[in-house]
């Protein structure tokens, strides 16, 4: 009974949260940059098909997305899903998700570098790979900084919605939890939990920040 | 050169930086891995080689498909259900397994057809695709047959539910008249949601109909604990709810709460299996009908004495 019951309980789902936020961050942060690169391509296709594809993850609803990953081969084609396919499911929904937010924000990182930055690589004869991953890479990733904070925190409460698809994560726990004693407590302790992670979260990417801007 | 190289780094840390924090994410996932699967064995008591046969079937089932035969001693049954749904389906609080009338009677299930079950709570609006698409066997947790009979091959129903209204104990409410011009939740696609909803033309529920239209606000909600929540801060006036979640929460809040004499409606529980699915369906009904006329269903249902659910029970006794 009472409150180390319910923080028990719940902290055996905050492993579950931390997995879908770690592994989302991992596939999301790189394919982020694909899509950004892509999203500024010069051959108009790809650039395109890109913004189609951005503008689609952000119009519609991540619980929907998760939805769509999670049924679609049953759905469309005809595939008997088995039960270890929905962790694969959120991890997908939420990382092409997440990508397409990142992408915007390195789009504007990346368009952010003043073009001198440009001008001057290509005058001390670099390449095209070099000057983006050397030059314009780097001062890319000190800009995003405060933005993708707000994404990766805004991340760690979306895992929430992995229950749409079954996935059973802290907060889904924590409202089974609400059931079982028919009491509101278990949602607070899920919230504090979340904030103090947020809070870590800050902090960290803070400090990031802060060894990062060693030109000022 | 040096700092390009530690911006490249701090680029790929990103994401690296933050599992500093979360570092131990990997093992804590699969600490929470047992938690969710949920999976019992219950293959004790065949011989050495089925209970083999139900280890591997399990590996299977976890990595890749579980398409076994059905006959197979060593299948894994999952039973999907919500597990905000007591005294049907929750999480026992001293244990942390999802517990319930209903997946304590599939445990016993399991163990006698030599059958692995797997919990798995699912989000009860998503329960047709989840059925649909074979992630799940069946939906046992308290799932109305009435009114469903088409949608899905059933068990015979082994729950008699009403539904009733529920009120704050204090509540000026007596009678169904009373409701008029008052606000009224129920659980999202609930049966009680149906039942105030429903229209299926024929004029046969009309008199719910109408009960509705008298109300000032007819409202859903997520779940019932929430719906209960709200009443009592005042948010809504009255709640149609099943019976047996309607005394689970009178019994956790005492002297909260009141049930209205009136029922909205009667209606009936069964086990639902992908429509189709008979060959299923016999294998567990026959095994139901066994631990009914042995009275181990009676023995199961008598720790679910304050939810008056073994008076709603109806399998092994005559109609």
């Amino acid at each position: 009974m009472g409150f180390m019951s319910i923080v028990q309980q719940i902290i055996g789902g905050f492993g579950t949260t931390l997995f879908i936020f770690f592994f989302t961050l991992l596939f999301s942060l790189p394919l982020g940059i694909l899509f950004a690169l892509a999203r500024m391509s010069k051959f108009k296709p790809l650039n395109w098909f890109m913004q189609v594809c951005i503008s689609i993850l952000r119009g519609t609803p991540l619980m929907l997305q998760l939805i769509v990953v999670f049924f679609m081969p049953f759905y469309v084609f005809g595939i008997k899903l088995s039960a270890g396919w929905r962790v694969y499911a959120a991890l997908i929904g939420f990382s092409i998700n997440y990508a397409a937010y990142f992408g915007e924000i390195f789009r504007a990182g990346i368009e952010g570098v003043p073009v001198g930055q440009h001008e001057a690589a290509e005058v001390l004869g670099f390449t095209r790979a070099q000057t983006f991953w050397k030059i314009v890479f780097p001062q890319m990733v000190k800009r995003v900084i405060p933005p993708v904070t707000n994404e990766v925190i805004t991340l760690v409460k979306d895992t929430s919605m992995a229950f749409a698809i079954a996935y059973v994560e802290m907060f889904t726990l924590a409202k089974q939890v609400a059931a079982q004693q028919s009491s509101i407590t278990p949602l607070f302790v899920a919230g504090l939990f979340y904030y103090v992670f947020n809070f870590v979260v800050a902090w960290a990417m803070g400090r990031l920040e802060k060894r990062l801007s060693y030109f000022e | 050169m040096k700092k390009t190289i530690a911006m490249l780094l701090a680029g790929m840390m990103l994401a690296g930086a933050l599992t500093a924090c979360g570092g131990s994410s990997g093992s804590s996932a699969s600490n929470a891995e047992p938690a969710k699967e949920e999976t019992t064995e219950a293959a004790a008591d065949t011989d050495a080689a089925g209970t083999a046969e139900a280890a591997v079937a399990a590996d299977a089932a976890s990595t890749t498909e579980a398409a076994a035969p059905a006959e197979d001693a060593g299948r894994t049954f999952t039973v999907g259900f919500d597990a905000e749904y007591p005294p049907y389906g929750f999480k026992d609080e001293e244990s942390g397994d999802y517990t319930g009338f209903d997946l304590e009677l599939a445990e016993e299930l399991c163990k006698r057809r030599g059958w692995t079950l797997k919990k798995q709570p699912i989000d009860w609006d998503s329960k047709d695709m989840e059925i649909n698409s074979g992630t799940i066997d069946c939906l046992w947790n308290g799932m109305t047959y009435t009114g469903r009979e088409e949608d899905y091959t059933w068990s015979e129903p082994y729950v008699d539910n009403s539904i009733v209204i529920a009120v704050n104990a204090d509540s000026d409410i007596q009678t169904k008249a009373d409701l008029a011009g008052k606000n009224v939740v129920a659980q999202a696609a609930s049966s009680a949601d149906t039942a105030l909803v429903n229209d299926p033309g024929d004029g046969s529920n009309d008199e719910n109909l109408k009960l509705r239209e008298s109300f000032a606000s007819y409202e859903t909600i997520k779940d019932y604990n929430d719906a209960f929540m709200n009443m009592n801060a005042g948010v809504y006036d009255a709640i149609a709810v099943d019976i047996g979640v309607a005394q689970y929460q009178l019994a956790a809040n005492e002297g909260k709460y009141r049930i209205l004499d009136e029922p909205l409606s009667t209606e009936q529980y069964a086990i639902a299996f992908a429509k189709g699915n008979t060959e299923l369906r016999d294998m567990v009904q026959e095994t139901l009908n066994e631990m009914a006329a042995d009275g181990t269903v009676d023995e199961i249902v008598a720790g679910y004495a304050e939810y008056n659910l073994p008076e709603m029970l109806i399998i092994g006794k005559d109609k």
